[in-house]
């Protein structure tokens, strides 16, 4: 995995897909009218089973999150009798331009006791210099500043972790900031002893462009909806990096972070699952996360991510033929697994097959309906989503090109990662350029 | 042209060209990490990112005050 692969394993990959769809097309020419007419009718059967899936998949998604939601809102939350100090573990590799905005954040924590650690993972630009301005600073929290060899964003956050001392760790990216209430509303969770994490509630702080509004509605409709259902039964796969709030406890129980997936926060979560610990979600825990703005950049992005959750899946293949003692777990990784590995394949193939036929055998009509229909479930998902988190409904539309542009351009780039996940392609980390936006 | 021809047409040539689009950025992005300048052989004897760190095994007060020592190749920064 050191991201020198030779790049004709990766063409190979593609240009091999690209030649299997062209030689669908090929066949379905060459063949004779009954066997086209068998075409059209399997894809009437894809059409209905496709829509029947995205629609039960989005039921079942907006109405567990509505669940969890009106529990949160009709019953309220239970109060911690005494907040637990909390540690603050920052890992920052080359995050010069935008250190300083995510420690003054940290700066106004409503919280009455924590540290702030921040670990430099080798930084070569001026991270190291910038974030040792904060050394021993003291507002609600002391600052502290460590450095160390490259070793990568999980070594740098273990690292923090065995550095810092309170019962309470809260990770976040370098990259991101947050809001003052965050700790405070996700350390409420912990009233519960047998919860071990608390995912927080990321958001897109760049809007300015339309690649980055569609990432903001992806990330309440897509991301934060599935953490929301998930959180209703304490069984959120994914503590996301830039805002996570673990128990100490839980966290050595598991060993801390592995470093042997590009995934490090899936992988945590998962295995803090597997140890019998529950994961909760609060939306008000929040943090401001830069997203790509150019397609290449996003790309690059989502290509880790995929790899890296797989990679973290990989790991527990033999949980997929287990769904019990442990049902909750069984559900998230099969969940996990079938939105990085089989919904992103079977949506590319789907779209290519529908626009194929609807060109080649005159089934568009079908198709146009098939589409509207998706595109209005796409919009009131998109209200209700948007609704929820009191976000701005000027997103809403964005869900007109959302399916068709956005996530079929997310997964095809998903589709290729998966591949070269499947044949153990070596990549590397990837590091995204930040030019902190305002 | 109808509507719905209309609608088709543009159904079809977005679904294509999107397709052809995401295809042509992930090469792009495959070439692009192609380029990267390789890491020099003194930055990659110091990698360590597959190097598990296992916190140790100690309350939170020991591990507060021993860990900058216990750390191999931490370096706590002076205030």
């Amino acid at each position: 995995m050191n991201g020198r692969n030779p790049i004709w394993k990766s063409l190979i990959v593609v240009f091999a897909t690209v030649g299997l769809t062209v030689g669908f097309v090929v066949v379905a020419l060459i063949v004779g009218p009954d066997i086209q007419s068998l075409i059209v009718r399997a894809v009437v059967v894809m059409l209905v089973i496709f829509l029947a899936i995205l629609f039960l998949r989005y039921f079942a998604l907006i109405w567990f999150a509505y669940l969890g939601h009106a529990e949160r809102n009709v019953l309220g939350m239970k109060e911690l009798h005494e907040l637990p100090p909390i540690s603050i573990i920052v890992p920052a590799y080359n995050e010069g331009p935008v250190i300083e905005r995510a420690l003054t954040s940290l700066m106004k924590l409503e919280y009455p006791e924590y540290e702030v650690l921040v670990v430099d993972d080798g930084s070569t630009d001026d991270t190291l210099r910038i974030a040792s301005e904060w050394e021993g600073q003291r507002g609600p929290g002391e600052f502290r500043v460590v450095t160390k060899p490259n070793g990568g964003k999980a070594s740098a956050l273990n690292a923090g972790i065995a550095m810092s001392k309170h019962p309470l760790v809260f990770c976040m990216d370098a990259d991101s900031y947050v809001e003052p209430r965050t700790l405070l509303e996700a350390a409420r969770h912990f009233v519960d002893p047998a919860v071990g994490a608390v995912a927080g509630n990321v958001k897109v702080e760049n809007r300015g462009k339309l690649i980055t509004k569609l990432q903001a509605l992806e990330y309440i409709e897509g991301l934060n909806l599935a953490r929301r259902a998930q959180g209703f039964v304490s069984a959120v796969n994914i503590v996301p990096g830039p805002v996570g709030l673990f128990r100490r406890e839980a966290l050595e129980e598991v060993g801390g972070y592995d470093t042997d997936t590009f995934a490090e926060d899936a992988d945590l979560t998962l295995k803090m699952m597997s140890a019998g610990w529950r994961v909760e979600y609060e939306d008000q825990a929040i943090a401001w996360s830069e997203a790509p703005e150019r397609w290449m950049d996003l790309a690059q992005q989502r290509y880790r991510w995929t790899r890296g959750i797989l990679q973290a899946i990989r790991k527990r293949k033999a949980l997929f033929l287990r769904p019990f003692p442990d049902f909750p777990l069984w559900v998230s990784t099969v969940q996990l697994g079938f939105e990085a590995l089989v919904w992103p394949v079977m949506n590319v193939f789907a779209h290519l097959f529908f626009a194929i036929v609807a060109l080649m055998f005159g089934a568009g009509e079908l198709i146009v309906y098939w589409m509207i229909l998706l595109t209005l479930l796409d919009l009131v998902a998109a209200l209700v989503t948007v609704s929820m988190e009191e976000e701005s409904l000027s997103l809403v539309p964005m869900a007109l090109v959302y399916r068709f542009v956005f996530i079929l351009f997310l997964d095809v780039v998903k589709m290729f990662a998966t591949m070269e996940e499947l044949f153990r392609l070596d990549m590397g980390w990837g590091k995204l350029e930040r030019v902190a936006a305002t | 042209m109808s509507i719905v021809d209309l609608l088709v047409t543009i159904v079809v040539v977005t679904i294509l060209v999107t397709i052809v689009l995401a295809v042509a950025t992930y090469i792009a992005y495959k070439l692009r990490l192609a380029r990267e300048p390789k890491p020099r052989e003194s930055t990659r004897q110091g990698l360590s990112y597959f190097v598990r760190f296992d916190p140790p095994a100690m309350d939170a007060d020991e591990v507060a005050m021993d860990a900058p020592n216990r750390m191999s190749g931490v370096e706590q920064n002076a205030p």
